[in-house]
């Protein structure tokens, strides 16, 4: 029977919350998971979606799923072509969702659920993690080159658990407060299972690796990753992820920071790392180690922002600006830029001064 | 003198971080209706600017997909400026479209279209206007591939 939900009563409103902390609570949980259960909802999805029961293992970080489920592999099969679950079970619950709930309803559910949720999982905690995989497979030089470029090809064959949170809150609540029904839910359920017991599983066509949740999280008031005196993420392999106010840095950095050289400041190419570097160095101690002189300083009305340029004794000259999300950065300028106008022309790439900044954010 | 110019910015810094009125972080920008031509926003080292030109050699998405949402390459947070839609848009890429590149996407927003950021603040593009992605430069990383290319 073809029906819609077109309307939210108060009453479902005011659950919003509790949807919002259960599924928080799930997606930044450190408890161990229950591997059993995961490997039962593993096998269900499997022979939900007409595949044979796969080997089902355990790791302790997404990294060490996708070494030891293509170690597995391999063993099993030898190199057999990409055949990893397809995530059409996601796909075609989110058909059915747009078709059978009204749009302006499942927008407020999104934006009341999924967002909250995401924003506090997904987007701090788990953008990080496949950041921290992403980094691990590339330079990951235990391995031969043949498997490196194995696990290139295939280490985001992931599909997310309670790190993608956000998406069985959403889904739940359309089903268990609205009365959401579809024949779809059946298979998304063993999904939903699985979310509650692993933070999120490596698949193949006949090898599967459930991944445990982190020992650790520490997270700031933005629920960015951050710690400023340890790892901000632990897997419980013992492999450690340092953050701070959600940017992925080396222990150094956290642990000793006034030990950093300023040959390694200075060799830092990302501009949210050397910010952070200079920071915890120190942004007067950074200073008088380059011997900088103040060459042009100004108020930047338009970008609402305080520049100043300083040169050091070997011509180096550095802008130094404040960033509207609260941080000082340090960036490298040709010698012969004079003041912080031509400094901001050239990192534009607009020498001729071709193009309106109205704003910056 | 430098000194104490720094402690201004520490101290302008600090009043950002409290959210002091006018300058809170990550503020949210809208272009206006009646924005012009080579109008530009800069969320972070991503310029948003006004266009009304594609690059002779930009190649058409057929079909704009998640994939195609990060508008700047790389896996780091601060690469993360996104389109929260594939819905909507038009998009051509340059053929060569890496983290040394200057030059992003151009999109045609058919629709009111925003560009998020974990930390900066939504850029909103309203609807029939056309934007080209522009990155800021770096002179580290030049510096670099002026000496690797040396090597």
């Amino acid at each position: 029977m073809s029906y819609q939900i077109n309307t939210i009563t108060p009453e479902q409103e005011s659950r919003f919350p509790e949807w919002v902390e259960k599924w928080v609570n799930i997606g930044l949980s450190t408890e161990p998971i229950d591997f059993n259960k995961a490997k039962e909802d593993v096998c269900s999805i499997y022979k939900a979606i007409g595949l044979k029961t796969p080997v089902v293992l355990y790791a302790q970080s997404p990294y060490e799923a996708v070494v030891i489920g293509n170690v597995a592999r391999l063993y099993i099969n030898g190199l057999i072509k990409t055949g990893c679950f397809p995530p059409q079970v996601a796909s075609q619950v989110a058909s059915q969702v747009w078709s059978q709930v009204a749009s302006q309803v499942a927008s407020q559910v999104w934006s009341q659920v999924w967002s909250q949720v995401g924003s506090q999982v997904g987007s701090q905690v788990g953008s990080q993690v496949w950041s921290q995989v992403a980094s691990q497979v590339g330079s990951s030089n235990n391995f031969t080159n043949e498997f490196k470029n194995i696990l290139k090809q295939n280490y985001s064959d992931f599909r997310y658990g309670s790190i993608n949170s956000s998406w069985y809150s959403y889904i739940s609540f359309l089903r268990d407060v609205l009365g959401w029904e579809n024949n779809i839910l059946k298979t998304h359920q063993y999904n939903e299972s699985l979310a509650q017991n692993s933070l999120l599983t490596w698949y193949h066509d006949n090898v599967a690796v459930v991944c445990d949740r982190p020992l650790i999280i520490r997270r700031n008031v933005r629920s960015e990753l951050h710690n400023e005196s340890g790892p901000a993420l632990e897997w419980r392999s013992g492999e450690p992820m340092y953050c701070i106010n959600g940017i992925t840095v080396n222990e150094k950095i956290v642990i000793a920071p006034h030990t950093q050289t300023i040959e390694e400041i200075e060799a830092e190419l990302n501009n949210d790392v050397k910010s952070i570097r200079i920071e915890r160095y120190g942004w007067m101690r950074y200073l008088k180690d380059i011997r900088a002189g103040l060459v042009d300083k100004r108020n930047n009305d338009i970008d609402n922002t305080k520049e100043a340029l300083f040169i050091t004794p070997n011509g180096l000259k550095r802008f130094i600006a404040t960033c509207p999300t609260g941080k000082l950065v340090s960036l490298s300028i040709p010698n012969e830029i004079q003041t912080c106008e031509q400094a901001q022309f050239w990192l534009a790439n607009d020498v001729d001064k071709k193009y309106n900044v109205i704003g910056r954010t | 003198m430098s000194v104490a110019f720094l402690e201004e910015l520490e101290t302008y810094v600090t009043s950002i971080r409290r959210s002091l009125p006018k300058i809170g972080p990550g503020n949210p920008f809208r272009f206006s209706e009646a924005s012009s031509l080579n109008d530009r926003v800069w969320q972070g080292d991503l310029g948003i600017t006004i266009t009304n030109t594609i690059p002779a050699d930009f190649v058409k998405v057929d079909k704009v997909t998640n994939k195609h949402l990060q508008l700047v390459p790389g896996n780091t947070i601060g690469s993360k400026h996104c389109l929260t839609t594939s819905v909507g848009v038009e998009l051509w890429v340059p053929p060569v479209f890496n983290d040394e590149s200057l030059i992003g996407p151009c999109i045609k927003c058919l629709q009111d279209t925003s560009i998020e950021h974990p930390t900066h603040g939504t850029v909103t593009i309203p609807a029939g206007f056309m934007i080209q992605c522009t990155y800021q430069r770096n002179l580290d990383q030049i510096q670099k591939v002026e000496i690797r290319a040396r090597d």
